[in-house]
């Protein structure tokens, strides 16, 4: 097998990195204040005048056609070419997919066994809404992911450690299960699995928070105190940046919160817009022995960092320059900076620089919901990072998550030595069956971040070792075969809170004998798992219902290219995970590296309504919401699949059921 | 026999003049931001109508402005349309199957999204506000999906939430 040992380099057909080249063509003028063109106006006028004389005058006037400006894609009157919609209305984000457009799937010209097993397809989308029943609803609710009791929670906030009890606070409307009202909710757990829910941490009771109490972070000085800096949105929808600290640094619980009197600390410096303006980080230490922070902003279409530096937290000195900038990637939001070491294996604390590290710059990108990380060189003195490869600088390549993760933000955990990763998890359903069900939004399974020294160019993800302590009864299933078309019945007592470990094989006979195929292949643009390779797809079948009516399928695709080389793709489908109509219905995931000697690996978590899978030990990791009608409770399967064309794949899986982490209030506060 | 035929045409001329500068004005008079913001937007003209509708609209100095225009615009339609089918209620009950689904829409969409939309537009915060418009169409488009064997009593009112909730998600997006 001609394997493979390229890092994150993304092609021309790379899936994720499409979006953004639109906005160059978006006039830009849009996001200034109109400048007067008096010149144009007149000639405009003049134009109209004639343009209506002759129309009058050909006796084919139209009412509505005078002084029409193009429609979209048409060619305006003053003679400027076909204005493109912005390429943002074509890209997969949570909210797009509300509606009936997205649930219509292409089924008219599958053949029965590319349907695989075939069974009841959903509705072409005209047909009545869903009727979803309280049954189906509250089956979504997660066991063992982190979500408050009710309502809507977006972001995480400040997440630390401290005396004993990892703390973990987040962006939540405490009056709706839509985004609004926004204050800080908080819990604490031993072991960041098992939650328990404390009261709000902060509420908008300032004028400079007033309009939202919105996201921060966390920073642990020497002595042990911490000071959290976070976004207001003042009386006047101004951004903010402000200071909060314990009210009392002996209670563990860090229950009370004091806000400085002196806020904000932070005002929009000029140049910057007053909503561009948000979501400072984690401070660390510069070599002078002052605190810096980062915090994301734009200039017209070029997202960028911006660095402060301060002494106390209070005053702070706006360094020249930013820390980062990227054209095109739009306003960088929940900004994340951090080392990492070169030889992997432990984490490192933000201040740490030196030889062996490398620095990580994440933007969470407003403009397509997605969070892109880089890797690259800290220039401490000039206040500058520089990309290691610019072809996938911040935006513009590696994303965390090629499912739904948003507003991620690390934390260094002193007690175990690692950096742990947590992300909004946002919902893929209607916000109408949000408010019905109550609620809305999850935090992904907290993950470990490392470099992957194997490729020394992107990141691994993992779940926390802590997930593991959910594990119950086990079983395993030795060298499965799956034969082209076939689909395998993997027999669990239970298919609804599972963690999953699974290795694949294709037959290398197969792998040796098939044709190279020039296939330029992107998950979202194939037919999910019905697209037929010789080498591809194969993988699982999750919440999925007995006849396949259901069915969300996560897999490998593999195509052989040129020279024998073999890429690996990781895509999680799904077009038919539900038979409601008004969920999302896409296919989606990216490349993968599968170095020598590796097998096609994957770990999943599933846990009602969400599925996580990790590919080759975390080096792409997928988050996908799914809401079935059917394959719910004990309805509810997992399959193996194969539905390549030539190659038998062999499968070794262990799937333990998972034990719920039992989130609830803390008890007797 | 010219006279009569020559006053006649410049009679017809003029009225289609002053008919057509009054109607042309929408367009010709409609701000370059109006303009250009609903150019892209689905829909040119109910953007530029509604917006020019709104003694805010051709004063406004940017594109926030102009969304919550539209978001207050959606606001008034959305109200109609629950008002209505509040009343068809009473005088249709062989429809109050999908008359309930559609006042379950339209009472997500008047206390929870439009409110979102206006909170996030104001905020800054645009992405929450495209949402809350993406909803409201999806829930106007539901509502009238409903109606699968009977014709939609609600489908004007349906339709004007639709289109201008997807015209306010479109305008939202050019904040972002």
């Amino acid at each position: 097998m001609g394997d493979h040992n390229q890092p994150f380099l993304p092609v021309s057909g790379d899936p994720e990195c499409v979006p953004i080249q639109g906005d160059d063509v978006v006039d830009d003028s849009l996001h200034r204040p109109q400048q007067g063109s008096t010149k144009s106006k007149l000639l405009l006028a003049v134009f109209s005048g004639i343009f209506v004389v002759c129309l009058i005058l050909a006796g084919g006037y139209d009412k509505s056609g005078v002084v029409k400006v193009a429609q979209l894609g048409g060619v305006d009157e003053l003679g400027v070419g076909p204005i493109e919609m912005p390429a943002g209305s074509t890209i997969v984000r949570p909210a797009v997919s509300r509606g009936k457009s997205a649930g219509v799937s292409e089924k008219a010209n599958l053949s029965p066994e590319q349907l695989l097993g075939g069974g009841e397809v959903s509705g072409d989308g005209l047909t009545e809404d869903f009727p979803w029943n309280n049954s189906m609803l509250s089956w979504q609710r997660t066991a063992f992911h982190f979500q408050p009791e009710k309502n809507w929670m977006n972001d995480p906030n400040g997440p630390l450690f401290y005396k004993g009890w990892y703390h973990f606070f987040y962006q939540y409307n405490p009056n709706a299960a839509v985004w609004g009202d926004i204050v800080w909710g908080h819990a604490v757990s031993r072991d960041m699995i098992h939650w328990l829910h404390l009261p709000l941490a902060m509420v908008a009771d300032q004028w400079y928070d007033v309009q939202g109490v919105w996201t921060g972070s966390a920073t642990i000085l020497p002595d042990g105190k911490v000071m959290m800096l976070y976004t207001g949105s003042t009386n006047e929808s101004v951004q903010v940046q402000n200071l909060a600290y314990p009210a009392n640094h002996d209670d563990p619980l860090l229950l009370d919160w004091v806000k400085h009197p002196g806020n904000p600390v932070l005002v929009p410096p000029p140049g910057i817009h007053h909503k561009d303006f948000r979501d400072p980080t984690t401070a660390w230490k510069t070599s002078e022995g002052k605190w810096r922070i980062t915090i994301g902003s734009k200039v017209n279409k070029t997202g960028i960092a911006l660095i402060y530096d301060t002494d106390d937290f209070i005053n702070f000195e706006l360094k020249d320059g930013f820390l980062h900038g990227v054209p095109g990637t739009g306003m960088w939001e929940c900004v994340d900076f951090y080392p990492v070491a070169v030889a992997g294996g432990n984490g490192l604390d933000t201040s740490v620089n030196g030889a062996g590290v490398r620095h990580v710059v994440k933007a969470s990108l407003d403009d397509d919901r997605h969070d892109y990380y880089a890797i690259g060189t800290y220039d401490e003195e000039a206040g500058k990072w520089y990309p290691d490869n610019p072809t996938i600088d911040v935006g513009i390549g590696i994303r965390y998550d090629y499912g739904i993760f948003y507003a991620s933000k690390t934390f260094f955990d002193q007690s175990k030595q690692r950096r742990v990763l947590w992300g909004w998890i946002g919902e893929w359903d209607s916000e109408a069956a949000d408010v019905r069900k109550g609620w809305a939004s999850l935090q992904g399974m907290p993950r470990t971040v490392v470099l992957d020294t194997k490729t020394g160019s992107n990141l691994l993800q993992w779940p926390v070792v802590e997930s593991e302590s959910l594990r119950l009864r086990s079983k395993e299933f030795k060298n499965v075969v799956a034969k082209p078309g076939a689909v395998v019945p993997i027999k669990l007592e239970a298919a609804t809170q599972l963690d999953i470990v699974a290795e694949f094989e294709l037959d290398k006979e197969a792998v040796e004998r098939v044709a190279e195929s020039d296939e330029e292949f992107k998950c979202s643009s194939s037919k999910g798992a019905a697209h037929r390779g010789a080498l591809g797809p194969f993988g699982l079948l999750v919440l999925s219902e007995e006849t396949l009516s259901e069915q969300t399928p996560v897999y490998f695709y593999v195509v052989k290219g040129k020279n024998a080389t073999l890429r690996t793709y990781f895509c999680a489908d799904q077009s038919r995970s539900s038979l409601a109509n008004d969920v999302n219905k896409q296919i989606y995931g990216s490349y993968v590296p599968v170095l020598t000697g590796e097998k096609f690996a994957v770990r999943m978590l599933v846990d009602h309504s969400i599925i996580e899978s990790f590919a080759q030990g975390g080096r792409s990791v997928i988050t996908s919401r799914v809401y079935p009608t059917k394959a719910i409770y004990g309805a509810a399967r997992l399959f193996l699949f194969n539905n390549g064309t030539e190659a038998g794949v062999t499968a070794s899986l262990k799937v333990w059921q998972m034990n719920s982490a039992f989130i609830r209030p803390f008890p007797n506060l | 026999m010219t006279t009569p035929k020559l006053f006649n045409l410049t009679a017809a001329f003029i009225s289609l003049s002053l008919f057509l500068s009054s109607s042309s004005a929408d367009g010709a008079t409609a701000t370059s931001l109006i303009t250009g913001t609903c150019k892209q937007t689905p829909d040119f003209n109910l953007c530029v109508s509604t917006l020019n509708a709104n003694p805010r609209g051709p004063k406004a100095a940017g594109v926030q402005t102009l969304a919550l225009i539209i978001i207050d615009a959606v606001k008034a339609k959305a109200t109609t349309a629950y008002a209505d089918l509040k009343r068809l209620l009473k005088t249709a009950p062989e429809l109050e199957g999908p008359l309930k689904s559609c006042a379950e829409q339209y009472n997500v969409i008047l206390t929870a999204e439009i409110p979102e939309a206006e909170e996030a537009v104001s905020g800054g915060v645009a992405k929450f506000g495209e949402d809350g418009m993406r909803g409201s169409a999806s829930g106007a488009d539901l509502c009238e999906d409903g109606f699968v064997k009977v014709k939609s009593p609600l489908t004007a009112e349906n339709k004007a939430v639709s289109g201008l909730a997807a015209v306010g998600a479109a305008v939202i997006r050019q904040l972002e």
